[in-house]
């Protein structure tokens, strides 16, 4: 602990400070007690002015100097200095006539007043009088309280749609559950105490009096227990340095304090960021605080993952060198979620072409990714998706959780994210219905409105395609549960089937409403994890895309499937597309060595196939069946265009076969191997 | 003559789509790299990483394609390309450098739009990397969809000569008293 000699070590509070005006102002006028000399001086001199230092506090047996130098004659000089005491317990002044004085500040019990009254004389004779109050305080700590907050900037709208960050409206919002530290600033290191701000952004430490130090407040969430988290803003481009944000320096006194931290945006209120974005770390934890609570209140002793939140002004909308993400250099291409050692949630933060720390929808929806892959499986494939898209069913609920949940957490439901110049364009849909184009159990939009409606408590009616009120109105909770534990274990791909039918096992009396809303989308009645009422073929519909699961018998008849590229649509190619992957269902008797095949039967005129399969069982299993075609593979000849593999699998055990021609799972535009089209194949099961 | 192709905007996705294949499933997926021979029973599969697709985006399809080989004070075409059909009839473009990138000023604002026939139509553009290093060529989309105005940025990537400086820091960089690595940004305070 640093301490520094008590003349460095005032404290001026206001109350003080106005004192100390007072008493300047006194003496500078002579009528502080010793003012006769000006009233009897010649006409020819002014008076002098006496400055005994003004009012300060001081530490037990420190040792204390009255600072009489600042006093002044106008028109001559000052020829002596005189300090008495006037009031307090006797303490022996040194230098007593001299323009330092010192003494040793006495023991106290609390907070002492010690008054002494300086005497100037000028050249002259004339004399000034000036009084100063030394309070001493004992050897201890003194309370150190305040609040955090950022700038918050809104997200505004446009009536035709589109978004913007509303700078104009930007709130200092209450930076929550953040972690502070007050620093010893004599090394910047020593932690001297740490917390963190409550739920309106305030903190208060007890830390050690008159003592340099300076409040840090750290871009990070922590708290070890249950529940128990450690959420932090860190910058990729620069070795996931940890934010913080750092007061100035500052003596903690004499007596208890209150500072306030402001992180500011950083914009110049018209045209750019022209000054640091302290902001950014704190909007993006605040987002997640709202995010975090909707699982605290759905599990009260949740023990969150470390999770870290990479953002950087240098994070663009650019792939680096390779065409993948690059953290180091802030090249990533998009805002994402990763797994693993390395992972967390990345970010865009480049001003100007797409940053995210007011886009609370996006974060949202990342941290709903984090969630589901922390706390429950997800068997997405990932790869291009948007409004209309008919995808692949496990892509469909994957980013249909992230945007329902992200309205959720965001207490929004609207969906939106700027970008552009200026953070003046960007987009936005409402999660509550937005569009109806290609309605299904494989559109991300239909999931997304189900779970939010599932959720939310707003007895929306739909007209189409027959009147529905939707008065379901689960919350977040029974939501939560069936996310971390029935569709983490269900063994068919993760799906809206298996989460929906686990739902609604779970919650009996909203069943029905349930189904209501499923029927808006086009959605059969959901009764099992396979979606076997299913009568939803795409749109256009397609002959191969049901049943969703497609049941075969070990050693039985084989079964045809056909992998097709008829869902690519315009834009985003085919890979995680309805229909590019088939599913096939069978159940084990005994236990042991399976053998599995798949020939082909029919392909586009002039292609050869390349059939490759995946086994799951809740969860995909390794390795896959992915050979590469034999020489005799030819379009000529697609009968040997095959793929075989032998498996040991459980006895009694229910399993899902992936099937697919390798080639419709590229992108539309893919060089080298682009999707042939319609492709099937006879899969046959057989065990010795 | 195609020196770099890259797909953007949806394509923005496929890459990331590429990583989420190779880490949601082990990372030989077919359609991710060499294929390797069928496996039988074998190895437990390696550290399961997984990866999201990405944020959702704008339903605007905007393709562009770097033509040739950056070079320094050459100017460089780049391709643009519309959606199809069904997307919006057309797109409102504009494109600006960092200064270090000579754009024309007629790219500030430029509108492409649906080919008859409802292909995609293209437009080819030409900047000046004015110094060598690593620049961004900016886009910002805009379009109407379905009545209503839709968005999307994609930032192009420009390599001249090898990377540039790596990016400042946002504060001052330091470690603290435990060695973790921190980035100090200022706060006011009263």
């Amino acid at each position: 602990m640093l301490r520094l000699t008590v003349g460095m070590n005032f404290l001026r509070t206001g109350s003080l400070l106005g004192a100390m005006l007072v008493v300047a102002a006194c003496g500078g006028g002579g009528d502080g007690g010793g003012g006769s000399g000006a009233a009897s001086a010649p006409a020819a001199n002014r008076a002098p002015t006496a400055n005994a230092g003004g009012d300060f506090a001081a530490l037990e047996f420190s040792t204390v100097v009255l600072d009489g130098t600042a006093s002044s004659d106008p028109d001559g000089s000052i020829v002596s200095f005189s300090w008495r005491q006037l009031s307090g317990p006797d303490v022996g002044l040194t230098g007593g006539t001299t323009a330092r004085a010192a003494f040793t500040a006495p023991s106290v019990s609390g907070p002492t007043d010690l008054v002494f009254e300086l005497t100037v004389t000028d050249d002259d004779g004339a004399a000034a009088t000036s009084v100063a109050t030394v309070t001493v305080v004992a050897d201890g700590l003194v309370q150190l309280s305040g609040a955090v907050t950022f700038d918050l900037v809104p997200v505004g709208t446009f009536g035709f749609g589109g978004a913007f960050l509303d700078y104009g409206n930007t709130q200092a919002a209450p930076a929550r559950a953040l972690a502070i530290e007050i620093i010893d600033a004599s090394d910047g290191l020593t932690v001297l105490a740490s917390g963190a701000t409550d739920s309106n952004g305030a903190y208060s430490f007890t830390v050690p009096n008159f003592t340099n130090v300076f409040i840090r407040a750290r871009a990070q969430m922590l708290r070890a227990g249950s529940p128990g988290w450690n959420f932090q803003v860190v910058d990729n481009t620069n070795g996931d340095a940890l934010y913080v944000i750092d007061g100035a320096e500052f003596d903690t006194g004499g007596t208890d304090l209150s500072r306030d931290l402001h992180a500011a945006s950083g914009w110049d209120g018209s045209t750019s960021y022209s000054g640091p974005r302290s902001a950014a770390p704190l909007a993006i934890l605040d987002l997640v605080y709202e995010a975090a609570a909707l699982i605290v209140a759905a599990d009260p002793s949740v023990a969150f993952p470390p999770l870290a939140l990479h953002w950087s002004p240098s994070n663009r909308p650019v792939f680096g060198a390779n065409g993948l993400p690059n953290p180091d250099t802030g090249e990533l291409g998009t805002s994402f979620y990763r797994s693993g050692a390395n992972g967390g949630i990345f970010l865009l933060g480049a001003a100007d072409e797409d940053t995210e720390e007011y886009d609370r929808h996006v974060i949202a929806h990342e941290w709903g990714h984090y969630l589901e892959f922390e706390f429950s499986r997800s068997d997405s494939i990932g790869g291009p998706h948007t409004q209309g898209d008919q995808l692949d069913l496990r892509v469909a609920f994957g980013e249909g959780w992230g945007n329902a949940f992200s309205a959720m957490a965001a207490a929004d439901s609207v969906y939106k994210d700027t970008l552009g110049p200026q953070q003046s364009s960007g987009f936005e849909f409402d999660i509550e219905g937005e569009s109806r184009s290609n309605s299904g159990w494989f559109n991300e939009f239909s999931i997304h409105e189900v779970l939010y409606d599932i959720f939310d408590a707003a007895p929306d009616t739909y007209f189409t395609p027959a009147p529905v009120m939707d008065n379901v109105d689960l919350g977040f909770g029974p939501l939560y549960a069936v996310l971390t534990n029935e569709q983490r274990t269900t063994i068919p791909p993760t799906s809206v089937f298996a989460f929906i039918a686990a739902l609604k096992a779970n919650n009996l009396p909203a069943a029905d409403g349930i189904d209501a809303l499923l029927g808006v989308h086009a959605i059969e009645p959901i009764v099992d994890d396979f979606g076997s009422t299913e009568d939803n073929a795409g749109n256009p519909p397609s002959a191969d895309v049901l049943p969703v699961f497609k049941p075969i018998t070990i050693n039985g008849a084989s079964v045809n499937v056909c992998s097709t590229d008829e869902f690519s649509g315009n834009q985003t190619g085919s890979v995680n597309k309805l229909g590019s992957r088939q599913y096939l269902r069978f159940q084990t008797g005994a236990g042991g060595a399976h053998t599995i095949t798949a020939t082909t039967t029919s392909a586009p005129a002039g292609t050869s196939t390349d059939p490759d399969m995946w086994l799951h069982r809740a969860g995909p299993l390794w390795p896959p069946a992915n050979s590469d075609p034999t020489p005799e593979c030819t379009p000529a000849m697609p009968s040997a265009c095959s793929e075989t593999f032998t498996r040991t699998l459980d006895a009694n055990a229910d399993y899902v076969l992936e099937i697919y021609e390798w080639t419709n799972t590229n992108a539309s535009d893919d060089p080298d191997d682009p999707p042939i089209g319609r492709a099937c194949f006879e899969v046959e099961i057989t065990q010795p | 003559m195609t020196a770099d192709r890259i797909r953007t905007l949806p394509s923005l996705l496929c890459a990331v789509g590429a990583v989420s294949l190779a880490a949601c499933q082990p990372p030989d997926l077919p359609g991710n790299g060499a294929k390797t021979a069928t496996q039988l029973d074998g190895p437990a599969a390696p550290e399961r990483v997984w990866e999201s697709p990405g944020k959702p985006q704008a339903p605007i399809d905007f393709d562009y394609e770097i033509l040739g080989t950056p070079m320094l004070g050459q100017p460089l075409a780049i391709r643009l390309t519309s959606s199809a059909q069904p997307g919006p009839d057309t797109l409102d473009i504009a494109l600006s450098g960092d200064g270090r990138l000579l754009v024309p000023a007629e790219l500030a604002r430029i509108r492409m739009a649906r080919a008859a026939g409802g292909e995609r139509s293209s437009r080819t553009i030409t900047v000046t990397p004015l110094v060598a290093g690593t620049h961004y060529l900016r886009v910002l989309v805009r379009a109407d969809v379905r009545g209503r105005a839709q968005a999307r940025t994609a930032t192009i990537r420009i390599a001249v000569g090898g990377a540039g400086a790596p990016p400042p820091p946002l504060g001052t960089v330091a470690t603290d008293a435990t060695g973790q690595r921190i980035i100090s940004l200022p706060a006011q305070e009263n």
